[in-house]
């Protein structure tokens, strides 16, 4: 038992990811990892489903951590006005988390309805031309504590960052500013997400920068009506993490930076995308001995729908 | 006085054959400089005369963005049929012949898709 208790501290100590962050939040055509300033028409909205699988593994100790994120976050975007969406990300996942203990390679689990994230965006500044148009759009909003952050099994309660939930309310906000010609789009954000604590665990806070570059490879001449766009997609992340805290007491082994280089391909029509991108750790420094991100992987589908009022 | 009678006749009807032959060339001018406007016209007339508005769209970039112009303009009363031609930055809104449909309610429409509409050219 006095082994599986090791485990137990080894888990709450070592796990870096915490929830789903801001992904799977569309608009319109645009970045597959974050957020762009494009708009939702009024009386309009865009769903999309996405799976992300992310794995985050350790070869540094005996103990042999490895977690794997798999993950189904449906997100909508509704138009309210021609410049002001709200959004909303459902996710759910299963983590799941292997360590070497003393008495074994020992798995922890959950899955379930994570925490749901509500946000506004508004378009402060829309400079439309006819070859191009320009955006930036300010966003902000909280996370909900949707997600159960009490899931147990034989040891007692698992450890927070394994749970499908987190128990807090967060906020978080930012800005999303966006270029688009017909040829190519450029995206970028940055944002900050500032947590609370729930029953004696905070998550560190959390500050993130993107940028996505999409670039439209056919049809290499525009035709008739309106055609489909297939994109390269090349996008970069950059998150660093604020330690989380136990009662009050940093956790030296959580946070971090990390910086993920992708490339995708995205295939664009009037009433769907179907898309697909590869997260290639370029740079990934989690404190203490936490644990290093594997190339993670996303795909989806959105869909554009008009709404009777 | 004879010949200059008969040279005077022939001048004037070679005068009269390069107007016939002018007028001829213009008629001909005219119908392939504009081969499909008698056409047009044939198609308005088959549509119970029904009248197009092509309207320029501002920042309309990609082929997603696209949906919510075709959209809102579709839900003009009185519009009929809306075409996007995405290169052109242009919508084409088919109208009904009686039904009131002004500039002002396209550009609500476009802005109410996210873009500006800058030109309307009614047809």
């Amino acid at each position: 038992m006095s082994g599986m208790r090791t485990a137990r501290h080894i888990v709450v100590a070592a796990i870096v990811l915490g929830g789903i962050a801001l992904t799977g939040a569309p608009a319109s055509a645009g970045p597959i990892t974050f957020l762009t300033a494009l708009p939702v028409a009024q009386s309009q909205a865009v769903v999309r489903g996405q799976y992300l699988l992310m794995r985050a593994s350790d070869n540094r100790t005996p103990a042999d951590r490895e977690l794997t994120v798999q993950a189904w976050p449906v997100a909508v975007a509704v138009g309210i006005t021609p410049r002001l969406a709200v959004f909303g990300v459902v996710p759910f996942a299963a983590k799941s988390f292997e360590v070497n203990t003393p008495a074994g390679r020992r798995t922890f689990g959950t899955s379930g309805l994570g925490d749901i994230v509500v946000f506004g965006r508004f378009t402060a500044i829309a400079v439309d031309d006819v070859e191009s148009t320009f955006r930036i759009a300010p966003f902000g909003g909280v996370k909900l504590p949707t997600g159960d952050a009490d899931e147990s099994d034989d040891l007692g309660r698992l450890p927070r960052p394994l749970q499908a939930g987190t128990g807090s309310w967060d906020a978080l906000g930012g800005l999303a500013i966006t270029f688009q010609t017909k040829q190519w789009q450029m995206d970028a954000d940055v944002g900050f997400r500032r947590t609370t604590e729930a029953d004696e665990f905070r998550f560190g806070d959390e500050a993130f920068a993107d940028v996505s570059f999409q670039y439209r490879v056919w049809p290499r001449q525009l035709g008739a009506g309106v055609p489909a766009f297939l994109y390269a997609v090349a996008e970069t992340n950059l998150i660093s993490q604020g330690r989380h805290e136990i009662r009050g007491l940093a956790d030296s082994d959580s946070g971090g930076t990390r910086w993920d280089v992708d490339v995708g391909l995205q295939y664009v029509t009037t009433n769907y995308i179907i898309e697909g991108i590869v997260q290639i750790p370029a740079l990934d420094r989690p404190n203490g001995t936490g644990l290093r991100s594997d190339v993670r992987v996303t795909a989806g589908l959105r869909w554009n729908i008009s709404l009777p009022f | 006085m004879d010949w200059m009678r008969a040279m005077s006749k022939k001048r004037r009807d070679r005068s009269r054959s390069f107007e016939r032959f002018l007028l001829a060339a213009l008629v001909a001018a005219a119908a392939v400089a504009s081969p499909i406007a008698p056409l047009e016209s044939a198609a308005h007339a088959s549509d119970g005369g029904r009248r197009q508005a092509v309207i320029t769209v501002k920042g309309m970039q990609c082929p997603f963005c696209a949906y919510g112009i075709k959209k809102h303009l579709a839900k003009v009363p009185g519009v009929e049929k809306v075409e996007v031609e995405l290169a052109k930055n242009q919508a084409t809104v088919y109208v009904a012949p009686d039904a009131n449909v002004t500039d002002a309610h396209l550009q609500r429409a476009v802005r109410k898709a996210g873009f500006e509409a800058s030109k309307i050219e009614w047809r």
